[in-house]
């Protein structure tokens, strides 16, 4: 399907359309902070924002029932927890958190072993993107593989002022722009073009920033005092991991007696001191740098080779939202120049040479 | 760089080079102008990029428990009352830090400079000028008065001139007089603060930076919320089991708890978690005519028991 046109009292027309037929999910901007929430009909979505909280809670929840367990006469009876039914649409998702969803269906959806409640979910959501005008101060989507205008999710959309390029990339993104054909019009090569520009606008507000290969960063792995510098302001709380659009470390609690209860599952954070304690008591990463260096490996490292891609996006939340403004980039850029065997610089923050290091949180 | 700064960095050189201590703490300059960074200064070079301004918010005396070595730490009067209340409860060796005590003219809440300026985000360049507070974004500079902007902590900061240290950099300040950002309804009832706290704390993400930034919340790995051992809250995340989460932690704290503010401005939610903590702050006050952070020899008041009180009581 050929890209399109659509006003922006039609964009609000086919919106409103649409919360008749699904479930709408559109950036909100509340007082304190911004989010995606169900739109009602005739709400108008916040579509110049990136919001504080990415859109990964709609498909992976942060905590839900995966089953109940009850004990009766003939042994133990599992009911499985249903998930909610009907179609549902992410609309003016960014391209970064679109691309983030692709990269957790390599775990979730594309495995040996799929998560039925992400992967249902998945399969019931489309996401309609939104290209974005501008850059944020602390946007780096370029330099992780990702682009200001990437063409991910079901329908591609970029703001040209008024009007709006709209494009089909999927079958489901295709229905969803036929079902409401009268509200688009014929783009035309000028269209294109304009898109192209706006792209490389944007795309060249972002500085590129250097990444060191997964191999090099996995032999960083012995460096300790690189990640003990690194993680030293670190207070270890979970806001970065939580509000990742790509992290998707999880754990299984049980509520209830030996006889009935609840199995639920829940968001983990590698940065919680209890995210590798193992019955017994044994924590292999019991020192909070230890933590720090499995967060920006998975990432940057192992993620790489088991997966082909860089688990991050790029969209800079856990910088903007970091109690002490720790910076991701300076991890990227302090760890590209100790693997090349050069000093490494911290950004502010580079001790002697030698020194003894006692910061361990035990 | 000011004055300030200036012999901030001096002292620190000074303290490092004759080998006192192995770190000075302090404040750096972050991505965002309106945030600095805490920085740990082991050499000459990182210690000449320490900085002191009015958007060093993060409370510095966290990071004391932690630490095994010597070190200096610059103290507000907010790092220095938390420091005297780690003392009085025996978490920190006094022979261990050293306590450069700053002037402060008071800090900027962020949330309070969003609500008057819009988002500090795309923030370049942030000062104080004169009674203003002067934020760029995007070539324009945007101004609120700092007694607007100013922590609620500091409006009712009477430390400046007996800021607890080893040594004190610059000349006792003035902080700015103003009104409280959030004002409670005189007639708030139980049922007003119910559905206050309710609507509150239905962002929480229970991300738990509140308690990571909190000099107080020293339980670090062994926080009862997130036990292995003994469940104390459900796995589930609702409103009922987030007010039992932060009820815990303000009950854990009272008495102990300096009311920095350093659990709201961490709090990536912008939960108003200060006026949790002086509601609780204002009881133990009341109850026990206790001053958090003033004296290092007396204990917090509901960590030991009398036997007069429960007399009192009448029980």
């Amino acid at each position: 399907m050929a890209a399109k046109i659509i006003s922006s009292d039609n964009l609000q027309t086919w919106i409103n359309k649409l919360t008749a037929t699904c479930e709408v999910y559109a950036p909100s901007q509340g007082k304190e902070v911004s989010l995606f929430k169900q739109v009602k009909e005739g709400d108008k979505p916040a579509l110049n924002i990136l919001t504080d909280i990415p859109p990964k809670g709609l498909i992976f929840k942060q905590v839900e029932k995966i089953f109940s367990y009850r004990k009766n006469e003939d042994g133990i009876e599992i009911k499985q927890a249903e998930i909610e039914p009907g179609r549902r649409v992410i609309f003016g998702i960014r391209p970064c958190d679109a691309r983030s969803f692709t990269l957790t269906d390599k775990v979730f959806v594309h495995s040996d072993m799929p998560e039925t409640h992400y992967a249902k979910r998945r399969q019931q959501t489309a996401l309609i993107t939104l290209a974005c005008n501008d850059a944020c101060r602390t946007c780096f989507c370029t330099s992780v593989g990702g682009s200001p205008a990437e063409k991910v999710g079901d329908v591609w959309m970029m703001d040209f002022g008024g009007r709006y390029l709209v494009e089909a990339l999927t079958p489901v993104g295709e229905e969803i722009i036929r079902a409401n054909d009268d509200l688009f019009s014929k783009s035309s090569p000028e269209d294109e073009a304009e898109s192209l520009r706006i792209a490389e606008r944007v795309a060249s507000k972002m500085p590129v920033l250097e990444i060191a290969s997964a191999k090099l960063l996995d032999e960083l792995f012995t460096n300790e005092e690189f990640w003990v510098r690194l993680s030293e302001k670190c207070l270890s709380c979970g806001a970065c991991t939580f509000l990742c659009p790509t992290c998707y470390c999880f754990d299984v609690r049980d509520q209830g007696s030996a006889n009935s209860g609840d199995r639920y599952r829940g968001w983990d954070s590698c940065m919680f001191y209890q995210y590798n304690r193992a019955a017994g008591g044994h924590n292999p990463r019991e020192q909070h740098w230890k933590r720090m260096r499995q967060r920006m490996l998975h990432k940057f490292s192992y993620f790489v080779t088991q997966y082909g891609n860089i688990d991050c996006v790029g969209c800079g939340r856990c910088i903007r939202s970091c109690p002490v403004s720790y910076d991701l980039r300076d991890f990227l850029a302090t760890s590209a120049v100790a693997v090349a065997g050069v000093d490494m610089d911290f950004v502010g923050e580079l001790p002697s040479e030698g020194q003894p290091r006692t910061c361990d949180i035990k | 760089m000011n004055k300030l700064e200036k012999q901030i960095q001096e002292k620190a050189i000074e303290l490092l080079e004759k080998g006192e201590v192995s770190a000075v703490i302090g404040w750096g300059q972050s991505w965002n102008p309106t945030k600095a960074t805490p920085l740990f200064a082991r050499d000459r070079k990182t210690a000449e990029k320490l900085i002191f301004n009015p958007f060093c918010f993060n409370n510095l005396s966290v990071y004391l428990p932690r630490l095994n070595e010597k070190v200096a730490i610059l103290a507000k009067p907010c790092e220095a009352r938390s420091i005297v209340a780690l003392l009085a409860e025996g978490k920190i060796n006094r022979e261990n830090i050293y306590i450069i005590g700053l002037a402060c003219q008071g800090i900027v809440d962020i949330g309070k400079l969003e609500t008057a300026i819009g988002s500090i985000n795309e923030a370049t360049e942030a000062r104080l000028e004169a009674d203003s507070v002067v934020v760029e974004v995007d070539g324009e500079a945007k101004k609120a008065a700092f007694a607007d902007v100013v922590l609620d902590n500091c409006l009712s900061c009477k430390q400046q001139d007996k800021t607890y240290c080893d040594v004190m950099i610059g000349e006792p300040a003035q902080v700015p007089t103003g009104k409280a950002g959030l004002i409670v309804p005189e007639d708030a009832d139980a049922t007003w603060w119910r559905t206050f706290w309710a609507k509150e704390f239905d962002r929480c993400i229970r991300c738990y930076a509140c308690r990571e930034a909190c000099p107080a919340c020293y339980c670090r790995d062994n926080c009862a919320v997130q036990s292995l051992r003994e469940r104390w809250t459900s796995p589930r995340l609702d409103a009922k089991e987030t007010l039992m989460f932060h009820a815990l932690r303000a009950m854990h704290v009272a008495g102990r708890c300096i009311e920095c503010g350093a659990c709201e401005l961490a709090c990536p939610m912008d939960i108003p978690l200060t006026l949790l903590h002086r509601q609780v702050g204002d009881a133990v006050r009341r109850l026990f005519n206790f001053n958090v952070g003033e004296k290092a020899d007396i204990r917090p008041p509901l960590e030991f028991f009398l036997k007069e009180e429960l007399e009192k009581s009448g029980r």
